[in-house]
């Protein structure tokens, strides 16, 4: 999704209402209950909210500059990976082997088998998922995530099915989003 | 209720953060605290990834780039220990690397700056870039080693594709043609046509620097280039 991605392909930049501000705040505690804790210092009450709407209908949700989550139309709200790589606790986690790591930060989506490999599957049997979540990918041996994506298949299907795509990356280490930290 | 709940949390939070955060930053992996969040992650300086993904963002995958072992080993000496970029082999690789790069460089530069090197692999390098939105502006270099003069390749330009056209100097002071809209596919079978430069010098560029790609014009539209004007 953010393969191509700069400050060029922002359309509109602009602060918002308060009261989206506290639907966009709301959605996103709704959406992330285990960040709950930590939501003041993720997005601070008293820091305006700034919304940039790019090329594709994403929407970005910034603070003081910096993207930290994105949606696309209404769809639901994923982190960024410097925010996930902050509190890794708050969604669901899935693992990719090592062969597939290239492949994922070149934007490819996270095919069955790559997390059925034999050195990850434990942790797919482990940690059920559900068909249509926002989760993150992270691969074998490593504690940080190198993408964010939404499922396309819960982890039983993935298990049975093992073909095609079970994860589609929305977005991944070194993609254009990543490389835009600030956007001004 | 649970307001309050949060709210202490938070301040407990505060109180510890700077002796936890300092912790954390030691030992990411056993801390079980929650003060230890939000997380201090440490990103290259080189590759601006987590350290334990450089090896996947040099030009070969699997190989982390000098570049960012020295960084870590400058900057997370214990990192570094864990993935064993220990500073002997830095050294032998900053030594190798400096060696090579000592070697290369000269080489590399002579292909670039040394026109006398450079005029044997004659190109025209097109490439176009997004201005605003649908706007565009194309940019021709390396007509000049064919020996056309710039001034009357931009009029010509300027007549064929009735647009605005200019000749624009370069940050390596070099020029090149900048033409008004994105005619990067009628440009090749112009400069064909025009100036009787074949389709294998031509190539249309993207990016700059180490991530430059080229790829033939007579790939990308051989029919175009054929059919056009």
């Amino acid at each position: 999704m953010f393969k191509k991605f700069s400050n060029e392909e922002v359309k509109d930049k602009s602060k918002i209402k308060s009261s989206q501000q506290r639907a966009i705040r709301q959605a996103i505690q709704d959406q992330y209950p285990s960040l709950d804790p930590y939501f003041e210092n993720v997005m601070p009450k008293k820091s305006e909210i700034q919304l940039a709407k790019c090329e594709g209908k994403i929407n970005l949700v910034m603070i003081d500059g910096e993207p930290v989550f994105y949606n696309v139309r209404d769809g639901p709200y994923y982190p960024t990976l410097r925010v996930h790589h902050q509190y890794p606790f708050m969604m669901p986690t899935m693992r990719v082997d090592k062969g597939a790591i290239k492949f994922v930060l070149s934007g490819a989506n996270i095919m069955c088998p790559g997390l059925t490999h034999k050195n990850v599957v434990e942790e797919l049997a482990n940690k059920p998922v559900d068909n249509n979540t926002p989760v993150a990918i992270l691969a074998e041996g490593k504690e940080h995530a190198l993408a964010i994506g939404h499922t396309q298949m819960s982890s039983q299907d993935i298990i049975q099915v093992n073909k095609g795509i079970g994860v589609n990356v929305v977005h991944h280490l070194n993609d254009g989003l990543w490389k835009t930290p600030k956007l001004d | 209720m649970p307001r309050r709940v949060r709210k202490k949390d938070s301040s407990d939070e505060e109180n510890g953060s700077d002796e936890e955060v300092a912790q954390v930053a030691g030992k990411m992996e056993d801390a079980n605290l929650d003060s230890r969040y939000p997380l201090k992650v440490l990103y290259c300086g080189a590759c601006s990834c987590p350290p334990e993904y450089c090896a996947w963002m040099g030009p070969k995958s699997g190989e982390v780039t000098p570049e960012c072992k020295a960084w870590l080993l400058a900057n997370a000496p214990e990192l570094a220990a864990k993935y064993g970029y220990s500073t002997e082999q830095e050294g032998v690789a900053a030594a190798a690397s400096g060696g090579d790069a000592k070697e290369a460089e000269p080489k590399v530069k002579e292909l670039p700056g040394g026109k006398k090197v450079k005029e044997p692999a004659k190109e025209v390098w097109l490439s176009s870039k997004q201005r605003q939105k649908r706007k565009f502006v194309c940019t021709v270099r390396g007509l000049e080693l064919f020996g056309i003069k710039l001034p009357d390749a931009c009029k010509i330009f300027k007549k064929k594709f009735s647009t605005g056209a200019a000749v624009t100097e370069t940050a390596d002071n070099k020029e090149e043609i900048e033409i008004q809209g994105d005619v990067k596919d009628d440009l090749v079978s112009v400069i064909v046509k025009e100036f009787k430069i074949d389709i294998k010098d031509i190539f249309f560029v993207d990016g700059a620097g180490p991530k430059l790609t080229k790829i033939p014009a007579a790939e990308e539209s051989g029919t175009m280039a054929v059919g056009g004007k």
